[in-house]
């Protein structure tokens, strides 16, 4: 793989992981009200 | 009338895992690679990201907070949630098309989810063990499918359609709590899980054959990643890259809605919206690329994985994988571990498809749950026939050119159209910002107003010009074929028509209780 490609999968894999994880804390941390009902 | 109270779903995280499910399909593991591989490696991300970010992602909010909103007036599909955002009669009718597209595309999509039903069963028995070529594996699916049999099928690929079918209905006859949400919340973990097995798997295998060092599966990664810059002035590649996004994330379907509209009237559908997808993208773009190709070119070599990749998504899945994962230790485990999870794509994508219906069944004629579901079972039994029984004639391909490429950017136009133009835009934005947990950037109201419909009318005017023409005319088809992609023509009209049949009797009957009470 060259240096470009490289670049361009660690640039895609690093912004999706960012993202989702910022996702996922932040369902975890907020309340939903159908989980109350 | 009055309102019957529907269902909601359990937990937030049940919605998230159904709605993922609903968007992580064998596309992210077939689709997905292909198109990379075929369009640019690397440089194709820039068309996708642009794609997801512009396109997809505002499509998605506008869906959820549409569903939404539907849901908490008692209209979980888009023929009711039209006619609340836009009074005219003509909007019911339109949305009858939300109703169409994701069961049309369920009458072929169960055969292919019984296709790796039976396949996770040969793996697991070793029925295929020994078939060592992509065209001995390439036959082993002909035999399995049985289009040359007098039947046109063979049976114990109707038996695994029937099963299928009986699998899906059952599940469903449980409802959005006890039937989707249950499946979604231990089959999502475990799709993902058996994912990123997979993949480890791949991505430490090196170099397989020492007599050719230079096939690793790095080397692999790279003829996906590897980007060819020059290919970004090609249109064709940005088409690609929407027309994977679009299809990846189901939008544009109709399902979208009819799951958000399980939600409570004050949940928040940004965050939300945006989990599912990124665990979607997560997958696609990470655990998609880390399978298929790069198994490939550790196996083929660079000339075979472009064989490959021209080869299709099923070629892909069902003729080169069983042959590679052969190959390493414990592959009884690691082919039957491929085959289920997309089992489990499969199964989660058809149910997706198979809901609207139901729920509109429920909603707008007040069917009884029961009745509704065998109802929309026995639709999708009956006229899964054609795809199935024309499959080598391409009626498979005609519906879904006309249902999964034309009728979903149609659609989505459409729904952009009415939820952001002739709803108004503040009315959008504060309907999507309602129990928000974060403030969407207000750029994103700019995208929505021009971006994204400007963007969906551009790609709906390439498709029409690129293939539609060739589509209409039948250019290439068989002789023998014309009477299956006319049968496949006809069973979606019938259907079109049986829909705006049954939204018109729906308000019909509204109109008269209305008047009674």
């Amino acid at each position: 793989m060259t240096l470009w490609g490289w670049m361009f999968l660690s640039v895609s894999w690093a912004v999706l992981t960012y993202w989702t994880v910022w996702c996922v804390v932040k369902i975890w941390h907020a309340p939903f009200p159908s989980d109350e009902s | 009338m009055t309102q019957k109270r529907r269902e909601a779903w359990n937990t937030r995280l049940g919605l998230v895992l159904a709605m993922a499910g609903n968007a992580v399909g064998l596309g992210n593991y077939l689709r997905f690679p292909v198109q990379a591989a075929e369009n640019g490696g690397g440089a194709f991300m820039i068309p996708y990201f642009c794609a997801l970010l512009f396109l997809a992602i505002p499509l998605m909010w506008c869906e959820w907070a549409m569903g939404r909103m539907g849901g908490a007036r008692g209209h979980g599909t888009t023929p009711g949630i039209f006619h609340l955002l836009w009074h005219h009669p003509v909007a019911k009718y339109v949305g009858a098309f939300g109703l169409l597209l994701p069961v049309a595309v369920a009458f072929y999509y169960v055969y292919i989810q019984s296709w790796t039903m039976a396949y996770t069963y040969y793996a697991l028995c070793g029925t295929y063990a020994g078939i060592t070529s992509r065209e001995g594996m390439a036959q082993f699916l002909a035999d399995f499918q049985g289009a040359q049999t007098g039947w046109g099928v063979s049976g114990v690929a109707y038996v695994c359609f029937v099963l299928t079918m009986a699998i899906n209905t059952w599940i469903l006859y449980g409802g959005v709590r006890k039937g989707i949400e249950r499946v979604a919340t231990w089959g999502m973990p475990v799709l993902i899980a058996l994912s990123i097995l997979l993949a480890v798997r791949v991505l430490t295998l090196g170099a397989p054959d020492p007599s050719y060092p230079d096939q690793t599966v790095w080397n692999g990664m790279g003829f996906l990643w590897n980007p060819d810059l020059s290919r970004l002035t090609d249109a064709k590649v940005w088409l690609a890259a929407a027309g994977q996004i679009f299809f990846t994330l189901s939008v544009g379907f109709g399902t979208i809605q009819v799951y958000a509209s399980y939600m409570q009237s004050t949940d928040d559908v940004v965050v939300t919206g945006l989990s599912t997808t990124m665990v979607n993208e997560w997958g696609e773009v990470i655990l998609g690329s880390a399978i298929a190709i790069p198994i490939a070119y550790a196996f083929f070599g660079p000339q075979g994985t472009v064989e490959v990749a021209q080869g299709g998504a099923f070629n892909l899945g069902f003729a080169t994988m069983p042959v590679v994962l052969q190959q390493l230790p414990w592959s009884v485990a690691f082919g039957t571990m491929w085959f289920f999870l997309l089992f489990i794509a499969g199964t989660l994508s058809q149910l997706a498809l198979m809901q609207p219906l139901i729920t509109f069944l429920e909603d707008e004629l007040t069917w009884r749950h029961s009745t509704a579901v065998l109802a929309t079972s026995a639709l999708v039994f009956g006229a899964a026939h054609v795809p199935i029984l024309g499959l080598t004639s391409g009626a498979l391909d005609e519906m879904d050119f006309w249902v999964g490429t034309f009728g979903i950017t149609l659609f989505a136009c459409a729904e952009t159209l009415i939820f952001v133009w002739l709803f108004k835009p503040e009315n959008a934005w504060r309907e999507i910002h309602r129990g928000a947990q974060v403030r969407i950037p207000r750029i994103f109201l700019w995208v929505l107003k021009y971006v994204t419909p400007l963007y969906l009318f551009g790609i709906c005017v390439a498709w029409s010009v690129q293939h539609s023409p060739a589509v209409l005319a039948m250019e290439g088809v068989a002789p023998q074929d014309v009477r299956w992609r006319w049968a496949a023509r006809l069973v979606l009209v019938a259907c079109l028509g049986l829909l705006v049949f049954a939204v018109h009797r729906a308000w019909k009957v509204r109109r008269a209780e209305g008047d009674r009470g």
